[in-house]
């Protein structure tokens, strides 16, 4: 049921922000803090890690629906990256890099923007999409020379 | 006929003498020519007699009458018909009287000069065109002939559902027409601005008649195409307020009290809203509204809406009041919604005003009845949101803030449907108003409700909206906010669980 129940784009739209949110929750914690919330849910980082590459693996052009969502998965694993140096081999032995370059190639301008007035987005958001794509793949690779 | 009878009977046509050939065929042919004169007198008292007899005793006139479905009125133009044309038939030839018809006919009269004419006239052809058997004929035949139509509708435009069902007609029948159809839409357009008291009437069902016209797209650009239209639909709206004295002040609303003036102000405002919002649907017609000299203020001023009319129950009155509310809103929504450059300038204006964002909240405050009024009334302030100035007005309006909270926290349910739409919309306003804004930000965690927001990252129904709220509290709320949202921690289990539940989407888990 629950399964099921995700696929629906209105689940879609609770996972897109809930990863918005979650991009913003961490920074207000400490690494041990984070690690300790994680443990205590019985979440591992290694299944975070995973779950935000199928997401960018499903999701390889922009949707409509929910426009935002690879933003938002690009800056919580840039964060995980950020706060634990050992994430980074986590994410590149998912192929994460894989995941960017595709990213990379396929960003829209639609992903750039928090709301939307008929097709014409409201307020632009100064970091695009295509710059954080082009961060996060810059850590995986700096880490590998 | 006497003197043939005579002469036939007599067979006496005088001396034929001999010899003279001339003469010699006089009986006979005199006999002939007597014989068919006493033939056609014979005839045609025949058919006089057979016409009094069907006139007279098979009451034909009656019949044609009822069968046109004519009314009492209807008798003088029948007779007036049949005497018409069995005089052209007498006069000139017998196919002149044949070929006559009564929408023709009708046509002529309407077109003479003289006005009991043209009211007979009118009558037939309103008789004929809301006929279901003869409507079609007849409008074919009225075709595009201008002046006819012009003067058909001015006489009839006062009848119950007379030109609507016309207009309707042929809006069926020919939709290429479109010179047609353009002037009676000019027409109706121009009499909404027949104010007499005389002509309340026409005003009315010209209005009507419009507002069920205007939900046809082609149509409601039709009217906003002609020239003054807007003015003219504007002038529906009562001018409520009259001119400050001061710079400092704003003038009073005029109170109408309907049973002193015998006008029925309430029931053209609400005419007029409802044409303008069905012309609303068309984006260049929210332009042409917003451009219409003094139609937005007009309009706002009919959102007000205070305690004792939203609490009141069922009157006459208040539905009609609330229906104007109601209609204004649902116009005001359609305004501010529209996009691009024109929706732009819609919100800026509209913003501007300085009674819409309070009147929207006074809606919020008092209207728990109402829950669409509320509905309609957060959509507007979410779409005001839209734009930076409109952001900052509704957040520094006192108690937009906190009503929208207390709706989309509301700890009480009922659970209907149209409850849960409202508080839906509640929190999309508030994401709205929390967006790229540091001072909502901070007037919003003022309020103490950032604790009940983290709670409601549990609720299924408010979740997402919830989930946007805290993240842009999160981005522009400063960093002299951070103890206030320390808080935010205890949202991390069940964000980063939501995360990870995604991963059995693609690969359902393994044990």
């Amino acid at each position: 049921m629950q399964v099921l129940k995700s696929i629906t784009s209105g689940d879609n739209k609770l996972l897109e922000v809930m990863l918005g949110l979650a991009a913003q929750v961490f920074k207000f914690m400490s690494s041990e803090e984070a690690n300790i919330v994680l443990t205590d849910s019985g979440i591992k980082k290694q299944e975070l890690a995973n779950s935000l590459v199928s997401i960018l693996k499903k999701h390889d052009k922009p949707a409509i629906k929910v426009p935002r969502i690879r933003r938002f998965v690009i800056e919580l694993a840039i964060w995980m990256m950020e706060d634990d140096v050992e994430n980074v081999g986590m994410f590149r032995d998912l192929g994460m890099e894989k995941e960017l370059v595709k990213v990379l190639e396929t960003t829209a301008e639609l992903e750039n923007f928090d709301v939307f007035s008929g097709t014409v987005g409201v307020s632009r958001q100064s970091r695009t999409v295509h710059w954080l794509a082009e961060l996060a793949l810059k850590m995986l690779e700096d880490e590998h020379s | 006929m006497a003197l043939s009878s005579y002469k036939l009977v007599m067979h006496n046509y005088g001396d034929v003498q001999d010899g003279d050939l001339d003469k010699r065929n006089r009986q006979a042919a005199l006999s002939i020519f007597y014989s068919l004169a006493l033939a056609e007198a014979l005839l045609f008292l025949a058919e006089k007699a057979y016409w009094e007899w069907e006139v007279s005793v098979c009451h034909l006139l009656e019949n044609v009458t009822r069968e046109c479905g004519f009314g009492v009125t209807g008798m003088v133009s029948i007779k007036r018909f049949f005497y018409d044309a069995y005089s052209k038939s007498v006069n000139g030839s017998i196919f002149d009287g044949v070929k006559m018809d009564m929408v023709s006919f009708a046509m002529d009269l309407l077109g003479s000069n003289c006005s009991d004419e043209q009211l007979i006239g009118a009558r037939i052809l309103r008789q004929f065109a809301v006929n279901e058997r003869f409507a079609e004929d007849t409008l074919e035949k009225i075709g595009i002939n201008l002046p006819v139509i012009e003067r058909f509708v001015l006489y009839n435009v006062k009848m119950p559902n007379f030109v609507e069902s016309l207009i309707i007609l042929r809006l069926q029948f020919v939709e290429t027409e479109t010179k047609l159809i353009s002037f009676f839409l000019s027409r109706l357009v121009e009499m909404l601005n027949w104010k007499d008291l005389q002509e309340e009437e026409i005003r009315r069902s010209a209005a009507e008649i419009l507002s069920k016209l205007a939900g046809k797209k082609q149509n409601s650009l039709r009217v906003a195409g002609i020239s003054g239209a807007m003015e003219s639909i504007s002038s529906l709206l009562q001018n409520t307020r009259s001119l400050g004295e001061a710079p400092d002040e704003i003038g009073e609303k005029k109170l109408f009290h309907d049973h002193h003036l015998h006008y029925d102000f309430w029931r053209f405002n609400n005419l007029g809203l409802l044409i303008l919002k069905k012309l609303s649907r068309d984006h260049d017609n929210c332009g042409k509204i917003g451009n219409t000299r003094g139609l937005l203020p007009k309009i706002i001023d009919f959102t007000h809406t205070d305690a004792t009319l939203l609490k009141d129950e069922n009157a006459d009155m208040v539905l009609s009041r609330v229906l104007t509310v109601k209609r204004s809103l649902q116009l005001v929504k359609m305004l501010v919604s529209t996009s691009g450059n024109t929706g732009k300038c819609l919100r800026r204006e509209i913003s501007e005003i300085v009674f819409t964002i309070s009147n929207l909240r006074d809606v919020l405050r008092h209207g728990v009845r109402y829950p669409k009024l509320q509905k309609l009334g957060i959509e507007i302030l979410s779409f005001l949101a839209l734009e930076t100035d409109g952001r900052e007005r509704i957040a520094v309006t006192g108690g937009v803030l906190k009503e929208l909270f207390s709706i989309f926290l509301k700890s009480k349910i009922h659970g209907d449907e149209n409850e849960k739409r409202v508080r839906m919309a509640a929190g999309e306003a508030i994401g709205m108003l929390a967006l790229e804004s540091r001072s909502n930000c901070i007037q919003i965690l003022k309020l103490g409700v950032f604790g009940r927001l983290v709670e409601a990252l549990e609720v299924p129904l408010i979740r997402v909206n919830a989930a946007r709220v805290l993240r842009n509290l999160c981005i522009y709320s400063g960093h002299e906010c951070f103890l206030d949202l320390r808080f935010i921690k205890t949202a991390a289990p069940t964000v980063s669980m939501s995360v990870c539940r995604y991963k059995y989407c693609v690969e359902p888990p393994k044990d």
